[in-house]
């Protein structure tokens, strides 16, 4: 197959188009053929305007439009909503409006006494303009109450299984523990399911496959240290992308997704094409800038993920 | 791995050709990179930086060494014209010494400035994944400075 990597649905229109023609012409011409996102997903409920994950953020979605989670298990088995395997000290305070001093663990606590302790939403460093409400975490089991009445009403929900090693129950506990509560919900709504590993995914996939229950999976790449350097970690895999030693299509292979959501920080065209070709969805997210859905709105991706809720559809 | 070895070769042996700062191979940068530079300038900075790319003389042959492309490519001299000499160019690129791809095309030489025009066609293969299923078609052009060149 011969196409222009922009334009993998109207390969002959696009190659003869773009042979012929002087290279700015080729280059407005490879962008302009790409097929825009069928669907844009609200990053963490909508963080750019609200808390992220928060009930707040739940509550003010628009009707039908698809939206993201992270999830993480309690001490007690309980799902609970946030970002991170620990209440982050920059988003988070004591309930008595004191900042967090040593670090909270999720996997040390039950919800209860994480949703009496503390409150999240105060303020948020990768969104100052977004909204601050001090509130609990939310629940999984309350965000599938307000499923279940109408409370909040997605066309979807993109659930980030935030298991991480050492820091998270097994992940076969974890998946049973998220998709047994999906399936008792009986919402009807459209699950998606994301993580960072092939192996969480994998426990899903097994778990689903037992309980009849059909999801999708997307792998989030690359893998990034919940602390630490981020931008060195994204740095050497756009090196490896860029010389042919890392290769997206294979990671999304060998943790056998439906799909995979690259971070656009490392996001190559190429790749986007070799992935599609290989019949693996491909998402890219999160957009955290206002110039960045724009941009990759003409990338022949299926889902983008953006933070800012006006932006979802 | 022709690749690596001819770097290798001309990298103790071989004299600097040219530098191209905007390569022809893999030649994506001008299409697909340059526009996204407002949504990720430092990830677009990188690319860029990525494609510069060294071009030695091996022999016969010349070897260009970026980090997104190894081309190996033999430089035929076609006629000297008034204002600089034209020149027709055929390469293999390489990911790292794999082959994913060939390199056609005209160059165009005036004193220190290398420009070219070529059509890049290659498959998405990789080290990590070497299957050469999928493969792309684009023209590109170079833009490159030669070292020592003097000026008339």
């Amino acid at each position: 197959m011969l196409a222009d990597p922009g334009c993998q649905d109207v390969p002959l229109r696009c190659l003869s188009t773009t042979v012929m023609a002087p290279l700015v012409l080729a280059t407005v011409v490879a962008s302009g053929c790409a097929e825009g996102p069928q669907v844009a997903v609200a990053w963490r409920a909508g963080a750019a305007a609200w808390p992220e994950n928060s009930r707040t953020a739940l509550k003010r979605l628009p009707p039908g439009v698809p939206v993201h989670v992270d999830a993480f298990l309690a001490f007690d088995r309980q799902p609970v909503l946030n970002a991170l395997p620990y209440l982050d000290e920059s988003r988070c305070e004591t309930l008595a409006g004191n900042p967090i001093e040593e670090p909270v663990w999720l996997l040390q606590e039950e919800l209860a006494s994480l949703q009496a302790g503390w409150r999240c939403g105060v303020v948020d460093p990768a969104f100052p303009d977004a909204a601050t409400v001090p509130d609990s975490l939310v629940g999984f089991d309350e965000l599938l109450a307000m499923l279940a009445d109408g409370t909040v009403a997605p066309s979807a929900v993109h659930l980030q299984a935030g298991w991480a090693p050492n820091v998270s129950h097994d992940p076969d506990v974890f998946a049973a523990e998220l998709l047994e509560r999906w399936v008792r919900a009986d919402t009807g709504v459209e699950l998606v399911i994301l993580a960072d590993t092939g192996l969480a995914l994998q426990a899903f996939e097994a778990r689903a496959k037992t309980l009849d229950l059909p999801i999708t999976t997307t792998l989030l790449w690359p893998r990034l240290p919940p602390k630490g350097s981020q931008w060195g970690t994204e740095l050497g895999v756009g090196l490896g992308v860029m010389s042919g030693t890392v290769d997206v299509v294979q990671a999304a292979e060998d943790a056998g997704a439906d799909s995979i959501l690259i971070r656009p920080s490392v996001a190559a065209r190429g790749e986007v094409r070799a992935l599609r070709h290989a019949g693996i969805g491909v998402a890219i997210g999160p957009l955290t800038h206002p110039a960045d859905a724009p941009a990759f709105e003409r990338w022949p991706v299926d889902t983008l993920y953006v933070a800012d809720p006006t932006e979802a559809r | 791995m022709i690749g690596l070895l001819a770097m290798v070769h001309c990298a103790s042996a071989g004299p600097l050709a040219r530098v191209e700062i905007v390569a022809d191979d893999p030649g994506t940068f001008l299409i697909h990179e340059l526009p996204m530079i407002g949504a990720r300038p430092g990830a677009t900075l990188l690319q860029g930086l990525a494609q510069v790319q060294p071009v030695w003389k091996a022999g016969p042959l010349t070897v260009g060494t970026s980090i997104a492309a190894i081309t190996v490519q033999g430089e035929l001299p076609l006629t000297t014209l008034a204002d600089g000499e034209l020149a027709g160019l055929a390469g293999i690129q390489t990911r790292l010494g794999l082959p994913v791809g060939t390199l056609l095309g005209l160059s165009w030489t005036r004193d220190a400035l290398w420009l070219d025009l070529a059509a890049s066609i290659r498959a998405d293969a990789s080290w990590a994944r070497p299957e050469w299923s999928t493969w792309s078609a684009l023209p590109t052009i170079g833009v490159g400075w030669v070292p020592g060149a003097r000026k008339d």
